[in-house]
């Protein structure tokens, strides 16, 4: 069960349609959005310290300028070891840069990778795969 | 016309009456540096970088056919001389034949011959030289041009995509019939849009020299395609026939391969003829681990005689009614080329197109 979603995009209309899309086809959580990564790793730095509850799901873009997608990852890889249930981690692009889906689908921590605009579908899919198996 | 004092020029000889006579007659027109030994005149390569580089055939220890095979590994843009009293021919034709020297002057040399060789040698190598730069200038503004190109198309998705996630919330709703309508134009704008940026991507990407070579399972490839294919605007309405025999151990690259294909294909979707029922598109596969066919037949609009020179040119569209960039066939042919495909075209006006494609197995 999904209970909170998050949603790493540096564009504002990503954000508000992921978010949308998912609430009209029946995804029932909360939704955090964060513009940048450094906004999303310190919430989550935080939610640590204070032991609060962890988002289920990361939904996370790739292109943002400053630190992007893959910053984030890295950063996420060294808290990884401390979370006792790691939080399921997709990538929605919009680019079809051979380089980064290469990146992206060979990362240990991506769940899966999602084409933009998000069909909700797909997504619910997925996680029905992730949360079985 | 060149200030001559800027044209550098070295002698070697092991004569040193010979450098003096040399250096005499021409250090007030040039930059003249003489050296009495090979290993000097190596020295002096590399310090004073010549331009026109004269050498002695007969010394000991070296030749000069000698010096200037390994003068031309270090520092090919020098113009090399051989002066020579006709000894040792079969050495100095092989040199020169190799491009080794530029030309050879016979003992005793006068000035005005190698007044006139220092001219023509200077007017080569500056030639070369600018040749040189403009090929690598070019080289760059290719380069350049293909990665802006490749960038932009990326920037320009993202919004485009945004766009279509807009419309697709939009449709979730329940509209009016105009305003549904009206989102249907949309998103079927955008997704052109978005075609032919994937065509540029894919043209980037393939005027780029890698290649992945593997053995192709055309069933799947062609399947995967079609799956793709599924929104391509039309193909709902065309029934595919899928025909592979042979072509076991068959090796490709199938980046390339699916380009050409994909694009073959959505262009006989693309152009059927609209006031027919039934569309189809026949796609036949038939060959050997060394050679494969692949024909790609249709029942559209056809070719018209006069076009059909035209339709690999880039930006060639034979009509403006349909939605082509006229950018796809001219892929087709450029990711041909990379992997020594040949193609074939057959077509009659409101009958329909027959491609056919051969290729070669590639080695992995």
């Amino acid at each position: 069960m999904i209970k909170l979603v998050w949603m790493i995009d540096d564009s504002g209309i990503d954000l508000y349609l992921q978010k949308a899309l998912m609430q009209k086809q029946g995804i029932d959580a909360d939704f955090d959005r964060f513009y940048t990564v450094q906004e999303a790793m310190l919430e989550m730095v935080q939610l640590l310290e204070e032991k609060k509850q962890l988002p289920d799901l990361i939904l996370l873009d790739i292109q943002m300028p400053g630190l992007n997608g893959f910053d984030f990852l890295k950063q996420y890889e060294e808290i990884v070891p401390q979370l006792s249930e790691r939080p399921l981690l997709f990538v929605l692009l919009s680019s079809v840069h051979q380089e980064d889906l290469r990146r992206v689908q060979a990362h240990p921590l991506v769940d899966g990778l999602l084409k933009k605009p998000l069909e909700v579908k797909v997504l619910q899919s997925q996680l029905a795969l992730k949360t079985t198996s | 016309m060149t200030d001559t004092k800027s044209i550098r020029i070295l002698y070697l000889d092991d004569e040193p009456a010979n450098l003096h006579s040399f250096r005499a007659a021409f250090r007030r027109e040039f930059r003249v540096e003489v050296a009495e030994n090979s290993e000097k005149a190596f020295q002096l390569v590399r310090s004073f970088e010549p331009h026109i580089i004269f050498s002695d055939q007969r010394m000991p220890g070296m030749t000069g056919v000698e010096f200037f095979n390994s003068v031309k590994q270090i520092y090919p843009e020098g113009i090399r001389v051989l002066i020579t009293a006709y000894t040792d021919v079969k050495d100095i034709v092989d040199a020169v034949n190799r491009g080794n020297i530029y030309r050879f002057i016979t003992k005793p040399w006068n000035e005005e011959e190698i007044r006139q060789t220092i001219y023509n040698g200077f007017e080569i190598y500056q030639t070369r030289q600018a040749l040189a730069d403009k090929v690598a200038e070019l080289e760059k503004t290719n380069q350049e041009l293909n990665r802006f190109i490749y960038s932009a198309s990326h920037d320009l998705r993202a919004p485009l995509m945004s766009v279509l996630g807009v419309v697709k919330l939009a449709e979730l709703d329940p509209l009016d019939e105009e305003v549904a309508q009206m989102f249907q134009m949309i998103e079927s704008s955008v997704n052109r849009l978005d075609i032919f940026i994937q065509s540029i991507i894919e043209y980037y990407q393939n005027s780029r020299d890698v290649q992945e070579v593997r053995p192709i399972d055309f069933e799947a490839l062609i399947k995967d395609i079609l799956a793709n294919l599924r929104y391509y605007d039309g193909s709902e309405t065309v029934l595919f026939k899928v025909d592979v025999t042979g072509a076991q151990g068959f090796k490709g690259d199938e980046f390339r391969l699916r380009i050409i294909l994909s694009n073959l294909i959505s262009n006989a979707i693309k152009y059927r003829r609209l006031e027919l029922n039934e569309h189809q598109v026949d796609i036949r596969v038939q060959g050997s681990a060394q050679q494969v066919t692949i024909a790609i037949e249709d029942n559209g609009v056809g070719i018209l005689q006069e076009h059909m020179q035209n339709i690999f040119k880039m930006f060639f569209r034979a009509d403006s009614y349909r939605s082509g960039s006229g950018i796809g066939l001219y892929i087709v042919k450029e990711a041909l080329e990379r992997i020594d495909g040949t193609i074939n075209v057959t077509s009659k006006v409101n009958e329909g197109t027959l491609f056919e494609i051969t290729l070669p197995s590639l080695e992995s």
